[in-house]
């Protein structure tokens, strides 16, 4: 009796502890990246966007300009990681303060799983991924800040 | 107790052998004699995502839309011999929306599909402008006349009319509704007046919901249309003449499970997961029809896993495309397996046979198209 005890309080912790099963693959996914693509250790407290889907980039000037106003708001540092040199874009995020860019141009993100058509917001915190979302207007639309 | 399982692995292995060389044998059972290939060198590289074959007694032509022009290329000459200027001023243009496909009737008549609007060209000049969509809300008050990527518009001579994809416009993909819909309509050159075709979605659609693994493939041509879907077995035939569709079964031996629905349903929001959801799922694409040779041809791409035994990601490009060969009476006469760097979606049917566009980053392809060209004797 003592041990089912014992047994059922192990299982109640460990589902507690539990994590997002796809929260989990995706930090996995990130931090594979960042240390064999970008030969970096991922950042500890950190915004990563990744800009893929850049085939029509008037087409998302709306997603990008919410996007935009609310990494504005953050004093965290920002790292976009995009596949296509994109001038406009550039020239945008160049303006937002603390923001880096990376370039995937040999389209590496697709084998860690971090390109599946949609651009990704991901919030790291302590060296983990605290929340990930894709970046779309419905998504933007229900958020007032990243973090 | 060793010896019993010893015998129940013997048992096994002799009938997963046997049902190996049952498989095979299906395969060595096509009445094929062989597959010939030849390729075609074009000195322009264009994008094809809009493309039109079509064919005179004067030639065979493949014309693409690139910027405001449609360009129409001479396939025996292998060289550009026309162009025509399909821009609209600024208000006009806001008017009708962006071109969603095109269709020749002759080198002289050229019919373009845009958001609102099928404009009619003659010798270069708009001869009609059928509105469409929004601009008769009456005519179609719950759906769209539009090519969503994979059902191309045709000019039907003995009707005069355009034929082409028509969906739901206030249905949610998520929905049965949305499936229930006529799929194929034709639209009047001289009238505007639309008719719908008694062809809607397979029943499993309507069932549960497959991501993006919904949307229709088809080709037409005289009074037929062939329909394709990703994830179901068999194709649709519709004849426009006696508005009514039949199937045939058409799955492919490379297909060894069903494909599975979207789960859990929340994920109809995610891009990401509907994407992956495509990659891992067996998937019928393309359909083609071979007049001439009296054949079909059907594109299918395997199932596969998300992730490699390495850890590396799959994504939609690394499904293994298999070419299913049809005769008239709907019987498979040949499966073929393609390299992955054969463009199905730039595929069509010639006089030499099915044109297939490669898209291999060989530095020798940078500023030429190569179409390989597949014939069955």
């Amino acid at each position: 009796m003592r041990l089912s005890l014992v047994l059922f309080v192990f299982v109640l912790a460990a589902c507690k502890g539990e994590k997002d099963p796809r929260l989990l693959e995706k930090e996995d996914d990130i931090k594979k990246f960042y240390e064999f693509q970008l030969k970096q250790t991922i950042p500890e407290n950190e915004i990563i966007i990744i800009l893929q889907n850049q085939q029509c980039v008037a087409c998302r000037r709306d997603i990008f300009s919410n996007l935009y106003k609310l990494l504005a708001k953050s004093h965290l540092q920002k790292t976009f990681i995009m596949a296509v040199r994109d001038t406009v874009l550039i020239n945008l995020i160049t303006k937002l303060p603390n923001s880096k860019i990376e370039f995937d141009t040999g389209h590496r993100l697709e084998s860690y799983g971090l390109d599946y058509g949609a651009d990704l917001c991901l919030l790291m915190k302590n060296g983990r991924v605290k929340k990930w979302f894709e970046i779309s207007n419905v998504n933007l639309e229900e958020m007032h800040a990243i973090e | 107790m060793k010896l019993d399982l010893l015998v129940l692995g013997l048992v096994l292995l002799a009938f997963s052998c046997h049902i190996n060389e049952n498989s095979n044998e299906i395969k060595r059972n096509y009445p094929f004699k062989s597959k010939f290939e030849d390729t075609l060198k074009l000195p322009v590289k264009p994008n094809f995502a809009r493309f039109s074959y079509f064919n005179t007694d004067s030639g065979e032509w493949l014309s693409y839309l690139k910027g405001k022009n449609i360009y129409v290329l001479d396939l025996d000459n292998k060289e550009v011999v026309d162009s025509i200027e399909v821009s609209l001023d600024s208000v006009t243009a806001r008017k009708y929306g962006a071109i969603r496909s095109f269709c020749f009737s002759g080198r002289d008549s050229l019919f373009v599909l845009f958001d609102e609007a099928i404009l009619f060209w003659i010798n270069k000049k708009i001869h009609k402008v059928v509105p469409i969509n929004e601009l008769d809300s009456a005519q179609y008050p719950t759906f769209r006349f539009q090519d969503l990527e994979d059902v191309p518009i045709y000019y039907d001579r003995t009707t005069q009319s355009v034929v082409g994809e028509v969906y739901c416009s206030v249905c949610w993909q998520t929905a049965p509704d949305f499936y229930s819909q006529k799929i194929i309509g034709s639209v009047s050159i001289q009238s505007g007046k639309l008719k719908l075709y008694n062809i809607s979605y397979p029943r499993k659609y309507l069932k549960s919901y497959y991501g993006f693994d919904m949307k229709p493939y088809a080709e037409t041509d005289d009074s037929i249309t062939l329909v394709s879907f990703p994830c179901d077995d068999s194709v649709s035939v519709l004849n426009r003449n006696s508005n009514s569709t039949a199937r045939f079964y058409a799955r492919s031996l490379y297909q060894n499970d069903d494909a599975q629905p979207l789960r859990p349903l929340s994920d109809s929001g995610s891009v990401e997961q509907k994407m992956r959801h495509m990659t891992v799922q067996p998937y019928y694409s393309e359909i083609r029809f071979d007049g001439t040779r009296q054949l079909y041809y059907r594109f299918f791409r395997k199932a596969i896993p998300l992730k490699n035994k390495n850890g590396s990601y799959n994504s939609f490009f690394h499904k293994g495309l298999v070419l299913m060969v049809f005769n008239f009476q709907h019987q498979v006469i040949g499966e073929y397996e393609l390299p992955r760097y054969y463009n199905s979606y730039v595929s069509f049917v010639g006089k030499s046979g099915l044109y297939i566009y490669d898209v291999s980053p060989s530095p020798e392809n940078k500023n030429v198209s190569i179409f390989h060209i597949l014939t069955f004797k």
